[in-house]
């Protein structure tokens, strides 16, 4: 029977593969979210819902045109990732008040060709200029709003930009909160590709972990400690898993790509991998794990060298496997525990490492807060 | 001083949400797929590296590398970005300096109400007001009318007034978005600009952008109202009726339906009350009319006899044109969009000098960045310069009188 510390001890560990694992489901997230300008693209919609007036004009539009706004994006087509509310405002306002302004052009054509000669007439205190715009538009919803903002702001520019600037940020809470929900599935495919690519079944790990094979459990425990006491902190203990080897290798490689942002998430990633086959985790496509196991012939790669009768090689990622034409049910329990370890393990990382870090945190407190039973009788014994 | 006298610069958040069917010129079905495909990270990656590997081995002219070409400007962040990409080309070719007429189009009516523009047209002529102050002397903006519009009602502050202050140097229509060229809601528009001498722009080719809603023939009645000019109806009114009892499956696509807005006779009810209107026909008519049974492309002239037959028309768009250009002394047509097929080019180039078509009516422009979908712009305009010779200066020329006189 498992011991209540041991199971501790199970939980500990689990928890910190899991954070392990989510941390680099987070990093590859906001890498595809940086490459497809995904919450750009969210911010950019949630200020279109706000701003957009069906009586008067796409305001957000225009907003986003806003050299302030424009110059937040990497290149023409990348909508910037965020907008602080003090360039929001200011730019807000601006748009409003350029409706005040007018503009005429005197042409004055020669035979050489034409003269064009503008003439502005533009109200210089921003402040007025927002007012005057604000009075230009058609009574719509929005307007009630603008005009209800200048009307308290005791005709102070500065209270104006604050005003607009905690409107804005209480909408933008929301949006985070949009945002979260409607990554979810993002990041369960992410979290299933994770699973699949490092072959993480949670089910394996968790039998790895009760039969505490070359002491995983107290080296898990152990990092769970230092990274809960200094959050960060590496361990550096050599493994052999090729799985996260040959990813490593190709993160290499691709390190040397021009993309300043490319390079900054394979550094990343390539951290995270360091810290994840530090712990030699029981997980990757290694013969002896699940699903590759199911088709290696029990006696070895030697009898793959005589072909038997029963017997098929094949060159794989992993390793030479001879698939073994088993007519026992095994097999097909086998395969369906592979994939509910896989579902299982997609599921939770896809909680997120902040999730994952708390849970640990709590766990070891508890145990922290807890005696350790071999220790106290080491002391009795001393005392005696 | 030469002018392109037709160029547009609206980006794809100016266009309905379904505007793909149009620009692509593909069915409903396929649009959808297409749309659904570009909207996904992985489709936009593709064209992102078609465009990428066409740009590298230099073949602009297949037809992926021409679409995607077309897709990327399209889908450029901002009308000033499309704008100064344009400029940007011609200032390093042998039109170095050109004046650009760039053409706002109303599309928020083009299509059903749920897939209206994110940038309305208010925001979009907001864009080309910003855009007129940073060039002034280059960007000669013209203002996009669509009656059914309801800020046209207030015609003084929302279009008289962006008229005088010559931040709009000139209106236009396109009628293949719902409405017929003669409607009585344009009648005060025609007035004042005949006038005050505004130049119009139309679009008058059978391609091009259409009413992409699902009911289109709630646009057409069987007998529109018109601006009463004493003009006699019937032609037009037998044509709609021909369409809407056409029983060829062709016929039933708005993409043809719409050729109804357009018929260069639709004009000439407006003419007959408007004389000295300073109208500028577009594109001749198209390739498909200017050709007509000639055309060396068996597959657009089965389709041009098709419509023939179907209208009973005795007469191409293109000897329309010629007609009203000689009849009414403001009346202009361009070669935009239609200067992309060399044979269309020759036809014209022929008819320029032996006067069948009046050169000092004729004006230079080339429907950017629509007719991007044939090629690269500046490709274009270098075969359209060498087929026309000495008339392609005229016509490039022709827009200051079009524009200022």
């Amino acid at each position: 029977m498992v011991k209540i510390s041991n199971m501790l001890d199970v939980l500990i560990s689990f928890c910190l593969i899991y954070f392990l694992l989510s941390n680099l489901v987070s990093i590859l997230f906001e890498w595809y979210s940086q490459k497809t300008k995904s919450r750009g693209k969210f911010l950019f919609n949630a200020v279109l819902s706000l701003l957009n007036d069906r009586l008067n004009k796409s305001y957000g539009v225009l907003v986003y045109s806003h050299p302030l706004v424009d110059a937040l994006k990497k290149d023409n087509k990348t909508p910037p990732q965020y907008i602080s509310s003090s360039v929001f405002a200011d730019a807000f306002i601006d748009v409003i008040g350029r409706q005040s302004i007018k503009v005429t052009y005197q042409n004055i054509v020669t035979n050489d060709g034409i003269q064009v000669i503008p003439t502005e007439e533009r109200n210089s205190n921003p402040f007025e200029r927002f007012r005057l715009g604000v009075d230009s538009m058609k009574h719509s919803e929005l307007k009630e709003l603008l005009r209800m903002f200048y009307e308290k702001s005791n005709s102070s520019y500065d209270t104006l930009k604050l005003t607009i600037a905690v409107w804005y940020d209480d909408y933008m809470e929301r949006v985070s909160g949009w945002y979260k929900v409607s990554t979810k599935k993002t990041i369960r495919i992410i979290a299933f590709m994770v699973c699949i690519s490092l072959n993480v079944d949670s089910i394996r790990i968790l039998n790895v972990l009760l039969r505490d094979d070359n002491n995983l459990r107290a080296n898990l425990v152990s990092g769970a400690e230092q990274l809960v006491q200094s959050p960060g902190s590496y361990r550096a203990i050599s493994d052999t898993n090729k799985t996260i080897e040959t990813i490593k290798e190709v993160i290499k490689q691709s390190q040397s790509t021009k993309d300043s942002i490319n390079r900054i998430y394979l550094a990343r990633l390539d951290s995270s991998l360091d810290q994840i086959e530090s712990y030699s985790l029981p997980i990757g496509w290694v013969s002896s794990y699940p699903p590759c196991s199911f088709f290696v012939n029990k006696s070895g790669d030697s009898a793959c060298a005589k072909k038997p009768d029963d017997t098929t090689c094949v060159k794989k990622t992993c390793d030479t496997i001879c698939i073994t034409k088993t007519s026992d049910g095994r097999l097909l329990k086998s395969i369906l525990l592979w994939i509910a370890g896989i579902f299982i393990s997609t599921l939770t990382l896809s909680f997120g490492a902040p999730f994952w870090f708390d849970v640990l945190v709590n766990l070891i407190n508890i145990r922290r807060a807890g005696a350790k039973p071999e220790k106290a009788v080491t002391t009795k014994a001393d005392n005696s | 001083m030469n002018i392109n006298a037709h160029t547009h610069i609206f980006d794809s958040q100016c266009a309905p949400k379904d505007f793909l069917k149009v620009g692509l010129n593909i069915g409903d079905n396929t649009a959808a797929l297409l749309e659904g495909f570009l909207q996904n990270k992985i489709g936009q990656g593709v064209v992102n590296a078609l465009y990428g590997a066409s740009s590298r081995i230099g073949k602009h002219n297949n037809l992926i590398s021409r679409y995607t070409e077309f897709l990327k400007i399209g889908t450029m962040a901002t009308q000033k970005d499309i704008f100064e990409f344009n400029e940007q080309t011609y200032d390093s070719n042998f039109l170095a300096g050109i004046k650009f007429v760039v053409l706002t189009l109303d599309m928020d009516y083009m299509s059903d109400s749920k897939n209206k523009p994110v940038a309305d047209f208010e925001s979009q002529i907001d864009e080309v007001k910003r855009l007129k102050q940073y060039y002034p002397d280059r960007v000669f903006p013209f203002l996009g009318v669509d009656p059914r519009n309801p800020r046209n009602l207030d015609f003084n502050n929302n279009v008289q007034s962006l008229l005088e202050s010559k931040t709009f140097s000139g209106i236009k229509l396109y009628p293949s978005h719902g409405f017929f060229p003669f409607d009585p809601r344009l009648d005060q528009l025609y007035s004042y600009a005949q006038q005050n001498n505004i130049p119009i722009m139309t679009h008058c080719t059978r391609s091009g952008s259409f009413f992409i809603g699902n009911n289109v023939w709630s646009l057409i009645p069987d007998a529109p109202e018109a601006i009463n000019a004493g003009y006699s109806m019937d032609g037009i009114y037998n044509r709609i009726q021909l369409y809407k009892h056409a029983t060829d499956k062709l016929f039933k696509q708005n993409a043809r339906i719409c050729n109804l807005f357009l018929h260069p006779e639709n004009y000439l009810p407006v003419l007959y009350k408007y004389p000295k209107l300073k109208l500028c026909l577009a594109h001749l008519g198209g390739e498909y009319e200017v050709l007509g049974s000639l055309n060396n492309n068996k597959q657009e002239k089965a389709l041009f006899e098709k419509i023939y037959a179907l209208e009973a028309a005795t007469k191409t768009w293109y000897q329309w044109i010629k007609e009203i250009l000689k009849t009414y002394d403001n009346a202009y047509s361009d070669i935009s969009y239609t200067l992309s097929s060399g044979q269309a080019m020759q036809t014209v180039y022929n008819d320029l000098t032996s006067g069948d078509l009046p050169k000092e009516k004729v004006l230079f422009g080339t429907d950017y960045f629509l007719v991007e979908q044939e090629g690269q712009e500046m490709d274009i305009v270098a075969n359209a310069k060498k087929i026309l010779q000495g008339e392609f200066q005229t016509l490039l020329s022709n827009g200051k009188n079009y524009l200022f006189q």
